[in-house]
C-alpha cells in the first residue's frame, strides 16, 4: 500500500467526515457573504459570478448543466450555501460543499405515492368510480377509485402535481399538492352538480349558461334524447313529450317522413306556411319545406339520432329574435357531436336491431258482413225509391244502375214515358258477387318489418385540437311491402388552438339515403285496403292482379288497381346532403373575440316514381288511354350562411357585460324540374324516361333567395343576481318590394336570481330561484318570392296550335306586401328546492302577430284571385310548467321523474276578410284557433214518420232537412230556428288544439343498469272521422268502416249511434256533424328502454373498455278513444288538422342493441 | 402577424362575394320571368303573347263549367259521380259561394286582362319591327276575344235581357295593375262596350285564317250578330247575320256536310268560327262531359220532333232526332257518352274540342232574327238548311207554320247545340223574356225570374266593394 497515497485518502476522508458532520459549523466557518441580482440567466453565468465574488471553486461537468433551467434571484449579503440553496432548489442538480470546493451533481430521483378516499359529502359515503387524473412534472396519469372509494399513485417522482377529481353528475374538483414525502394522503370529498344551472345552453349566435338566461328555452341532451328512442330514424319525431310546450305531431308512420313541431301555436295559418319553427343544425339555419311523406327538403330525416349532442329550443321572443325574420315559430338549434380536448380518444360502435309491426290496423269486414252491408244499404235504398223519398227520374239515373249491378229489383210502376216510378226488391245476385275472402290489409302488410342501425364514432383529442368522426348506417323496413329506407351518413368535425389567439374549426357530413316505396298512402276512398270489398281475391286464374270494377263508384266500368297491384308502384326518392361549417376565431385582445364562420348546406334530390299499367286505376271507360306512367322530379338546393361578429367580455366589481354584434349573409339557391311521362313499352324494365312515348307535363323553376342581417346583443349581470339581456337585429329580405325589405326586431329580457340575494341566505331549502321577464318582436316572410311584381311567364302547356305562348303569372302584384310581424311577453320562474331535488320552471306568455300573410281578396276582374296580403292577425296565449324530482338519490341507485305540460290558445284575432277557400272556409273563424270544423248537430234519430210530417210542414221550404229524410235518418238541430235545416245551422264542432299537452319521464339508476320510460299525451282536442263520413255515403261495392256497420240504424237496432245508410245518402246523413266527432286526446307509452353495462372486470379482459347492451320498447300501448288509426293522424294542413287522415300506420317497435367502446 | 389574418379575411370575403354569398340584397333578381317592359319586343314576341290570349279558353276556369249551364236549363243532367258544385245548378238554387261562378267569372276576366295588356304593349309599339297590318290584326283580334269575354260574363251575370237595367258587368279595357276596382257599367254600356270592340274588330281582323282557333272578321261579325240578337234589335241581327253568313262562306268558312264531322274534325272542321285546340299530352281542356248525360225533357223534345211523341228507340235511333241520336248512340257516342266528344282524353293526337262559335249557330240567329222579324221565308230557308243536314224532310220547314216556326227554331237550335256551350240556356232566357215560353216550361225547379242571372261570387265582392249583387 502507499502510504502516501493512504494519508491523502486519509484526508480526504477525515474531510468528508468533518463536512458530514459538522457541515453547519463548516459552513459557517466558511461563510463568505456574496450579492448577486440576475434575471433568466443561465447556471453557468451565476456560478462564474458567485466564483468571482468568493474563493470557492466549482467542480462539474460541462454536459451536467444543459438541462438546466434559467435562474432569477436577488440575494443581498448571503451565505454561499444558502445562496446555492436557493439555486439549485428547482435545479434537477444538487451540490456538495468541499472545502472550497462546491461539487455539482445530479439530484437523486425521489419517488412518492399518492393516495386517498373519494366520499360524498352528504352522506360521507365513498365513492368508486370516480375518475382522478394526476397532472404535472410532464406526468399525465389517470385512474379510477376502487369499490371503497380509494385510489393510488405509485412511484411519482417528487413534485408539484395538480389531481383532478370527476364524475358524472357531481362537480369536478382540484387540489394542488406538493410531493416531497413517501407517501402523500390526499382525500377529497365530492358534491353533487346541479348541472342543470351550469349546463351551457346554445343561444343564437353565442352559449351561456343555464343560470344566466333570461328566456324561455329547453334543453334536450343525449342521454336523454336517447331515453326517448334509440331506433328512431330521425330526432324531432322522438320530441314528442320531451320539452314542455313543444307540441310535436307525427302525421305518419312512414319510412323517411318527419314529425311536425309546434312551438307557441300558429302564427301564419294562411299563408301556406307550415308553421314550424326553424332549424338551426351546426350553425345552418333551414325551414322545413311541406309535409308530404316525401318532403322535397328535409335536412331533419337526414340526421342520425346519434350524432347529435344537444337540442335547444329557443321559445319567447326574447330567445328567437336574435334570428329576426325567421324566429317567429321558434328555433331548434341542433348541435352535432364534436371532440373534447384533451381526452384520450375512444372508439365507439354500436348495433341495434329492431323489429315493428303497426301500432293498430283497421279490421275489415268479412265477406258475410260486406254482403249483409251491401243488402241493408239496397233495401233501404229500394224503401226509400217506394216511399217517394228519393225521386223516380234521379233513382232511375243515379241509384238503379248501381243497385242492379249487384241485385235483381222488379221495376213495379210505370210513369207512362217508361220510367218506373216503383221497385220490388229480390235480394242480392250472388253472380255479382266475387268468390274471394281477402284481407287486403294483410295482403300489403310486411309482417315484423326489420331496422337495422350501425354507428361508429371515434372522439378525443389533444391539448390544442380535437376531432370527431361518426358514420351511421340505417337500414329500415316498411310496414308495407315493397317500401324501405336506407341511409348512410358521415360526419367529421374538429376544432384546433392555431396560436393562442387563433382558433378554427370545421364540420363536414355526408349523408345519402335512398327510399323506396309502391304506395304509401291509400288515399282514395276505394282504395283504402279496409274498404275495398272482400269478395274479390287477389289475383285471377292467370296470376295477374285482379282489378276492382269502379262503375258503382264512377258510374262507367272504370277498372281500379286493388291495393296490393298499387305496391307494385316503383316508387324511388334518393337524397344526397352535404353539410360543411367552418369558423376561425381571433381573439385580439383578452376578452375580445372576431369570429367568421361560414356554412354550405347542399341538397341534391331525385324521386321518382313509375307506374306499371296493371297498378293503375283504368279509365279507358271514361275515354282516357291507360298508359304507364313515369313521373320524375330533381331538386337542387343550398344554404349558405355567412356571419361576421365581434364578442367582448368585461368584468369589474361584481358587474359583468357581454356585448356581440355580427352581421348575416344568408343565400337560398333552389332550382328543380318535373316531369311526366307516358306510355311505355314496357312494365318492367324499359322504364326510364328514354323509353316513354312522350313527356306530358314539365317544370322547371329556380329561385335565389337571400337575407342580409345585422344583429346585436348585450347582456348584463350584476354579482349573479341581476341579469338583463338585450337582442337587436334587423333583416333585409328579397322577398318584399322596395320599401318593405328591410325590418326591425328588438327584444328586452331580465332576469333576477332571488336565491343569491342577501335576505334568501337563511332559507336553506331553496337552492335557486330566478324571476325571468321578457319582451321582443319577431317577424316571418312566408310567401313566395316576388309577389310585388307582375310576371308573364311560359309553362309547358302554355301552347296554342302546337307553338308555345306566353301568359301572365298568376300571381297578383300586391306592392305593399311586407314582414309579418309578432310580439312576445314572456314571464318565467325557474326554481330548484330541497337540495335541488326539485326542479322546475314555469313560463307564461302572450303572443300577438299582425299582418300575417294571406290570400286576400282581390277585385277578381284582375282575372285571378292569388293576391297576397298582410292581413290576418292572430294571438296565442299559454303557460309551460316542467317539473323535475329525484325520487331516490342514492349513490348505486337513483330515480328521477320529470314532468311537462303545457297549453296554447290560439285565437284568430281579425280575418279582414282574408280570401279563404270555399273547401276551408269553416276552418279559419275569427275568435276561434285555426283549424276548426263546423258541422251539424244530431238530436236523434229520427223514429216516427208523424214526427219528420210535422216538421215538414212548418218548414218555409216544405222540408225540415229534405224530401229524402225518413225514419233512421238524423235529426239535425235546427239552431237558428228556422225551421229548415241549411248551412246556418252549423257550429264549430271540433277543434285541432288540445286543452293540455306534455309528457312523464322517468330515469332509474341502478348500478349498471339503466332503466327509462316515457310518456306522451295531450288532452283536449277533437277531430272529425272522415272515414266514416265514407261508409255513411252507402256507397255500393265498397266496404264499410267496422264501427259503422257493427252500429248503423236498422228495424232491429233502433239505438244505434249512426244512422241508416242509403245509397248516394239522399237524407244527408254523411253531414259533418258532432256525430263524427272524437276526442284525439291520449296517453301513450312513448319508450322504454333498459340498458346494462357489463362490469369493467369482464370487458377488460376483452380489452374492451366498455360494453352495455340496450333494450327498449316504443308505442308498447296507447289509451285513447279516437277510432282511427292513431290519435296523432290527424291532416297535415291546418284546414284538415281537425279531420282523420289514414296515413301511413305507426309501428309499435322492439329493439335490442349493443354499445362498445374501444 | 394580425395583417396576415386580415389580409386572409378580406382575401376570403371577396372571394365570397365572387360566388355571391355575400351582396346587395337588391341583387336577387328572378329567374326566368318577363315583365311588361319586355315581354314583346318584336313581331314573334307579340305573337306568342296573343297565342297566351287564345290559351286561355282552355283554362279549367271556364272549359270545365261550359256545360253548367245546360245543367241549369235542364237539357241535360248529371249521371253517377256527380260535379263539382253541380247540385246547385241541377236545382237552380245557385248560392253566390258556389266554386262554378268564382271560376267563370275568374277565367273569363283572365282573358280580358291577358288581351288588355297585348293592346297596350301593341299600341305603345313595343312590337319593333312588325308590319303596321299586323300590328293592327293583333289588336283586333284581341278585342274579339275581349269582346267575347265580356259577352260571356254579361250573359252569366247580368240582366242582358234587359237594355234598361242597371246590372251590366264590370268592364275593362285596361291593364290589371294594382288593385283598382270599378262598378258595374250599365247593360246598355256593356252592349256598348262589346258592339265597339267588334266593330274595331271588324275592321281590322285577319280577312282569313285557315286555322279556324284563330279569329276573323267573319268571327267578329257573327259574333256581333250573335250579341245583337241577345239585345234584342232583331233587325240588326238578322242582316248582320246574313252578311257574316256571306262573308265567312266566302273565307273558308262552311258547313259541314254531316252533323258528326263538326266533331271528329274539331278545330279543323271547316264550320268552326272560334274552336279551341286541342291536341296531343299538352293541349288538353278540363271538361266534365263523362259525368252528364241527356235529360228526359231532351229525350222527350227528340223524339217528339220526329214520327210520334213516344215512338222513339234508343237502340235504333228510330223515332229520335238524328243529332240527339248521334250524340247518345251506343255505337257513336264514345267513352265520353257524347258524340260531340269523340276522342279520348289523353295521349297523342286530336281530342274533344270545345266549339266556342260556329257557322250552324249563325244559321239559327239569323233564322230566328228573320222569323222575329215576320221575314217567315227568309227565316225558313236557314232553317231549312240546318234542318236538311240533321236528315230531315226538304219540305221540312215549309210545313211549319209561321205560328209555330219560332218555337221549331228553338227546339232545332237546342238539339243542334246543347251540350256544347251552354247555348240552350241563354235561349231560354231570352225566349221567356220575349214572352214566348213560360219560366217553368223547361224545369219544375225554375219558379222565379231571380233564378235566370247568376249571382255575383261572393269573392268578386269581397274583393271589390263597387260592385253590386244581382238583386234576388
Amino acid at each position: 500500500m502507499n502510504f502516501k497515497y493512504f494519508n491523502h485518502v486519509r484526508l480526504y476522508l477525515t474531510l468528508l467526515l468533518l463536512t458530514a458532520f459538522f457541515m453547519e459549523f463548516s459552513l459557517a466557518a466558511y461563510a463568505q457573504k456574496i450579492t448577486i441580482k440576475v434575471h433568466e440567466s443561465n447556471l453557468k453565468a451565476i456560478i462564474k459570478k458567485i466564483e468571482a465574488q468568493s474563493t470557492y471553486r466549482f467542480l462539474y461537468a460541462d454536459d451536467i448543466l444543459k438541462n438546466t433551467f434559467p435562474v432569477s434571484l436577488s440575494a443581498k449579503d448571503k451565505n454561499l450555501p444558502e445562496l446555492l440553496n436557493d439555486i439549485f432548489q428547482s435545479q434537477p442538480l444538487t451540490f456538495q460543499i468541499e472545502d472550497k470546493t462546491v461539487i455539482i451533481k445530479n439530484k437523486q430521483q425521489q419517488l412518492g405515492t399518492v393516495f386517498g378516499t373519494v366520499k360524498q359529502l352528504d352522506n360521507n359515503t365513498p365513492m368508486s368510480g370516480v375518475t382522478v387524473k394526476i397532472v404535472g412534472r410532464g406526468l399525465d396519469l389517470i385512474t379510477a377509485t376502487d369499490a371503497y372509494g380509494n385510489y393510488n399513485f405509485a412511484d411519482i417522482p417528487h413534485g408539484t402535481y395538480q389531481l383532478s377529481y370527476s364524475y358524472i353528475g357531481y362537480l369536478t374538483t382540484a387540489a394542488l399538492i406538493n410531493l416531497s414525502e413517501p407517501k402523500k394522503n390526499q382525500s377529497m370529498t365530492m358534491t353533487i352538480a346541479d348541472s342543470r344551472l351550469d349546463q351551457v345552453v346554445v343561444i343564437g349566435y353565442g352559449a351561456k349558461q343555464q343560470k344566466d338566461l333570461t328566456s324561455s328555452i329547453s334543453s334536450i341532451n343525449q342521454e336523454k334524447l336517447a331515453d326517448f328512442s334509440n331506433n328512431a330514424a330521425t330526432f324531432e319525431s322522438i320530441l314528442g313529450g320531451a320539452a314542455k310546450g313543444v307540441m310535436v305531431t307525427q302525421n305518419s308512420g312512414a319510412p323517411g317522413s318527419t314529425a311536425k313541431l309546434n312551438i307557441r301555436g300558429i302564427t301564419s295559418p294562411l299563408s301556406g306556411s307550415t308553421n314550424d319553427p326553424l332549424y338551426v343544425i351546426d350553425g345552418v339555419p333551414f325551414f322545413i319545406e311541406g309535409y308530404s311523406d316525401f318532403p322535397t327538403i328535409n335536412p331533419l330525416s337526414n340526421i342520425p339520432v346519434s350524432e347529435i349532442e344537444s337540442i335547444d329550443i329557443l321559445k319567447d321572443a326574447a330567445a328567437t329574435a336574435i334570428y329576426g325574420s325567421r324566429g317567429a315559430n321558434g328555433v331548434v338549434i341542433v348541435k352535432t357531436n364534436r371532440g373534447k380536448k384533451n381526452k384520450p380518444f375512444t372508439l365507439s360502435a354500436d348495433y341495434t336491431h329492431s323489429i315493428s309491426n303497426p301500432t293498430r290496423m283497421y279490421k275489415p269486414l268479412s265477406v258475410e258482413q260486406f254482403k249483409d252491408a251491401q243488402n241493408t244499404i239496397i233495401r233501404n235504398t229500394i224503401n226509400s225509391i217506394n216511399d217517394g223519398k228519393i225521386d223516380p227520374y234521379e233513382a232511375y239515373y243515379n241509384q238503379l244502375p248501381a243497385i242492379e249491378q249487384l241485385a235483381f229489383v222488379t221495376p213495379l210502376a210505370d210513369d207512362g214515358f217508361g220510367t218506373p216510378l216503383k221497385y220490388r226488391y229480390d235480394g242480392l245476385n250472388n253472380d255479382a258477387f266475387g268468390l274471394g275472402n281477402t284481407d287486403w290489409t294483410k295482403l300489403i302488410r310486411n309482417k315484423n318489418a326489420r331496422t337495422s342501425q350501425f354507428n361508429l364514432s371515434l372522439n378525443g383529442g389533444s391539448d390544442n385540437s380535437n376531432l370527431a368522426f361518426n358514420f351511421n348506417a340505417f337500414d329500415q323496413e316498411g310496414l308495407y311491402i315493397n317500401n324501405g329506407l336506407k341511409r348512410y351518413s358521415a360526419r367529421l368535425s374538429f376544432d384546433s388552438n392555431i396560436t393562442d389567439q387563433l382558433t378554427a374549426g370545421a364540420s363536414l357530413s355526408y349523408a345519402y339515403s335512398t327510399l323506396k316505396y309502391g304506395q304509401q298512402l291509400f288515399a282514395e276512398g276505394n282504395t283504402k285496403p279496409w274498404l275495398v270489398r272482400p269478395d274479390v281475391n287477389a289475383y285471377d286464374a292467370n296470376g295477374n292482379f285482379s282489378r276492382i270494377d269502379g262503375s258503382l263508384l264512377y258510374g262507367a266500368p272504370v277498372m281500379l288497381a286493388s291495393p296490393l297491384a298499387q305496391l307494385s308502384n316503383r316508387g324511388l326518392n334518393n337524397m344526397h346532403q352535404f353539410l360543411g361549417a367552418a369558423y376561425a376565431e381571433y381573439e385580439v385582445f383578452k376578452n375580445f373575440t372576431l369570429r367568421g364562420d361560414v356554412s354550405i348546406a347542399s341538397y341534391n334530390g331525385g324521386a321518382s316514381i313509375f307506374a306499371p299499367t296493371f297498378a293503375q286505376d283504368d279509365f279507358t271507360a271514361f275515354g282516357s288511354n291507360l298508359y304507364a306512367t313515369l313521373n320524375t322530379n330533381t331538386s337542387n338546393n343550398s344554404n349558405t350562411s355567412l356571419n361576421f361578429r365581434a364578442d367582448y367580455d368585461w368584468k369589474k366589481n361584481g358587474h359583468q357585460l357581454y356585448a356581440m354584434a355580427g352581421l348575416g349573409f344568408d343565400r337560398y339557391r333552389k332550382s328543380g324540374d318535373t316531369h311526366q311521362y307516358e306510355e311505355f313499352p314496357d312494365n318492367e324494365i324499359l322504364t326510364d324516361p328514354g323509353s316513354a312515348a312522350r313527356d306530358t307535363y314539365f317544370t322547371y323553376s329556380r329561385t335565389d333567395q337571400g337575407l342580409n342581417s345585422i344583429y346585436s346583443r348585450l347582456s348584463y349581470k350584476y354579482k349573479d343576481r341581476y341579469l338583463a339581456e338585450a337582442n337587436f337585429r334587423t333583416d333585409e329580405s328579397s322577398k318584399f318590394g322596395p320599401g318593405n325589405k328591410r325590418a326591425y326586431f328588438p327584444s328586452l329580457s331580465m332576469g333576477w336570481r332571488i336565491n343569491n340575494e342577501q335576505f334568501m341566505q337563511a332559507v336553506n331549502w331553496i337552492n335557486d330561484l330566478k324571476l325571468r321577464l321578457s319582451w321582443g318582436n319577431t317577424g316571418s316572410t312566408n310567401i313566395s318570392d316576388f309577389l310585388y311584381r307582375q310576371f308573364f311567364v311560359r309553362g309547358s302547356n302554355d301552347l296554342w296550335g302546337g307553338k308555345p305562348a306566353i301568359v301572365l303569372d298568376l300571381n297578383v302584384p300586391n306592392r305593399d306586401v311586407k314582414w309579418e310581424k309578432t310580439r312576445e311577453y314572456n314571464a318565467g320562474l325557474d326554481f330548484a328546492f330541497f337540495n335541488n331535488r326539485l326542479t322546475g320552471n314555469f313560463d307564461i306568455y302572450d303572443r300577438y302577430t299582425t299582418g300575417a300573410l294571406a290570400l286576400a281578396p282581390i277585385s277578381l276582374e284582375a282575372g285571378s284571385s292569388t293576391y297576397s296580403a298582410n292581413i290576418i292577425d292572430m294571438s296565442n296565449k299559454g303557460f309551460e310548467i316542467e317539473l323535475g324530482y329525484d325520487l331516490i338519490k342514492k349513490q348505486e341507485l337513483t330515480w328521477n321523474i320529470s314532468f311537462n305540460i303545457a297549453r296554447n290558445r290560439n285565437k284568430i284575432e281579425h280575418l279582414n276578410g282574408a280570401n279563404i277557400n270555399a273547401y276551408s272556409l269553416d276552418s279559419y273563424l275569427e275568435g276561434y284557433p285555426a283549424g276548426t270544423q263546423k258541422g251539424y248537430l244530431v238530436e236523434k234519430i229520427f223514429d216516427s214518420q208523424a214526427e219528420i210530417d210535422a216538421l215538414n210542414s212548418s218548414s218555409p221550404t216544405g222540408y225540415y232537412q229534405n224530401m229524402a229524410t225518413g225514419i233512421g235518418d238524423y235529426k239535425y238541430k235546427d239552431i237558428n230556428g228556422d225551421g229548415v235545416i241549411n248551412t246556418n245551422d252549423r257550429q264549430v264542432i271540433a277543434s285541432p288544439q288540445p286543452k293540455y299537452f306534455g309528457g312523464f319521464y322517468n330515469r332509474i339508476h341502478y348500478k349498471n343498469f339503466n332503466f327509462s320510460f316515457v310518456f306522451q299525451y295531450a288532452k283536449g282536442a277533437k277531430a272529425i272521422m272522415d272515414d266514416f263520413q265514407t261508409s255513411l255515403f252507402g256507397m255500393l261495392g265498397q266496404s264499410l268502416q267496422q264501427e259503422i256497420y257493427d252500429d248503423m240504424w236498422s228495424p232491429t237496432n233502433p239505438n244505434a249511434h249512426f244512422a241508416k245508410i242509403t245509397y248516394y245518402d239522399p237524407a244527408a246523413n254523411s253531414r259533418t256533424s258532432d256525430r263524427l266527432v272524437y276526442e284525439t286526446s291520449f296517453l301513450r307509452l312513448k319508450n322504454i328502454n333498459v340498458s346494462y353495462a357489463l362490469p369493467t372486470v369482464l370487458t377488460k379482459k376483452w380489452r374492451i373498455n366498455q360494453v352495455s347492451v340496450f333494450a327498449s320498447a316504443s308505442n308498447l300501448w296507447t289509451i285513447t278513444k279516437w277510432p282511427g288509426l292513431d290519435p296523432e293522424f290527424v291532416g297535415t294542413s291546418i284546414a284538415t288538422s281537425a279531420s282523420s287522415n289514414d296515413a301511413y300506420p305507426m309501428s309499435k317497435t322492439f329493439s335490442l342493441g349493443i354499445k362498445a367502446t374501444f | 402577424m394580425k395583417i396576415k389574418y386580415l389580409g386572409l379575411l378580406l382575401a376570403g370575403t371577396l372571394g365570397l362575394n365572387s360566388c355571391s354569398m355575400v351582396g346587395d340584397i337588391d341583387d336577387i333578381k328572378p329567374y326566368y320571368k318577363m315583365e311588361g317592359d319586355n315581354v314583346v319586343y318584336n313581331l314573334e314576341s307579340a305573337e306568342s303573347v296573343l297565342r297566351g290570349v287564345y290559351k286561355s279558353w282552355r283554362a279549367f276556369n271556364v272549359s270545365s263549367f261550359r256545360l253548367y249551364m245546360s245543367i241549369l236549363s235542364g237539357t241535360a243532367v248529371s249521371k253517377g259521380g256527380g260535379l263539382t258544385g253541380g247540385q246547385e245548378f241541377v236545382t237552380n238554387s245557385i248560392q253566390a259561394n258556389n266554386v262554378a261562378l268564382a271560376n267563370i267569372y275568374q277565367g273569363s276576366y283572365l282573358t280580358i286582362n291577358t288581351a288588355n295588356n297585348l293592346i297596350k304593349l301593341m299600341e305603345r309599339g313595343d312590337a319593333k319591327g312588325a308590319p303596321e297590318k299586323r300590328v293592327k290584326e293583333i289588336i283586333a283580334e284581341c278585342k274579339i276575344q275581349r269582346a267575347l269575354a265580356h259577352f260571356q260574363l254579361l250573359r252569366h251575370f247580368g240582366y242582358f235581357f234587359d237594355l234598361s237595367s242597371p246590372y251590366g258587368i264590370v268592364l275593362r279595357s285596361t291593364p290589371f295593375s294594382g288593385t283598382e276596382t270599378a262598378p258595374r257599367a250599365t247593360v246598355q254600356q256593356s252592349y256598348d262596350f262589346i258592339l265597339a270592340d267588334l266593330n274595331d274588330a271588324i275592321a281590322n281582323a285577319p280577312q282569313n285564317n285557315e286555322l279556324h282557333y284563330y279569329v276573323t272578321k267573319a268571327t267578329a261579325k257573327s259574333l256581333k250578330a250573335k250579341v245583337l240578337l241577345h239585345m234584342g234589335n232583331y233587325g240588326e241581327a238578322e242582316t248582320t247575320a246574313k252578311e257574316a253568313i256571306d262573308d265567312a262562306e266566302r273565307n273558308g268558312y262552311q258547313l259541314e256536310g254531316s252533323f258528326q264531322t263538326i266533331f271528329t274534325n274539331g278545330y279543323d272542321s271547316a264550320e268552326a268560327l272560334f274552336a279551341t285546340y286541342t291536341e296531343g299530352s299538352m293541349e288538353v281542356a278540363s271538361d266534365q262531359i263523362a259525368r252528364t248525360t241527356y235529360s228526359e225533357f231532351t229525350k222527350r223534345m227528340a223524339d217528339m220532333l220526329v214520327g210520334k211523341n213516344s215512338d222513339g228507340d234508343l237502340n235504333t235511333g228510330d223515332g229520335y232526332d238524328q243529332r240527339f241520336y248521334l250524340m247518345f248512340n251506343p255505337a257513336l257516342a264514345g267513352a265520353q257518352g257524347n258524340g260531340k266528344h269523340p276522342y279520348s282524353t289523353n295521349g297523342t293526337g286530336k281530342h274533344n274540342t270545345q266549339m266556342l262559335l260556329r257557322l250552324g249557330e249563325i244559321y239559327f240567329i239569323h233564322a230566328e232574327a228573320a222569323a222575329r222579324n215576320g221575314h217567315y221565308d227568309t227565316a225558313r230557308h236557314s232553317f231549312q238548311t240546318m234542318a236538311s243536314r240533321a236528315s230531315y224532310p226538304a219540305d221540312y220547314a215549309t210545313g211549319i207554320g209561321n205560328n209555330v216556326l219560332l218555337a221549331a227554331i228553338f227546339q232545332h237550335k237546342v238539339l243542334e247545340l246543347f251540350a256544347e256551350n251552354g247555348e240552350d240556356w241563354f235561349d231560354f232566357v231570352r225566349y221567356y223574356q220575349a214572352k214566348n215560353i213560360a219560366i217553368n216550361a223547361i224545369k219544375s225547379t225554375i219558379k222565379s225570374d231571380s233564378q235566370l242571372v247568376l249571382p255575383l261570387p261572393q269573392t268578386a265582392l269581397a274583393g271589390n266593394n263597387q260592385l253590386q249583387q244581382n238583386p234576388l
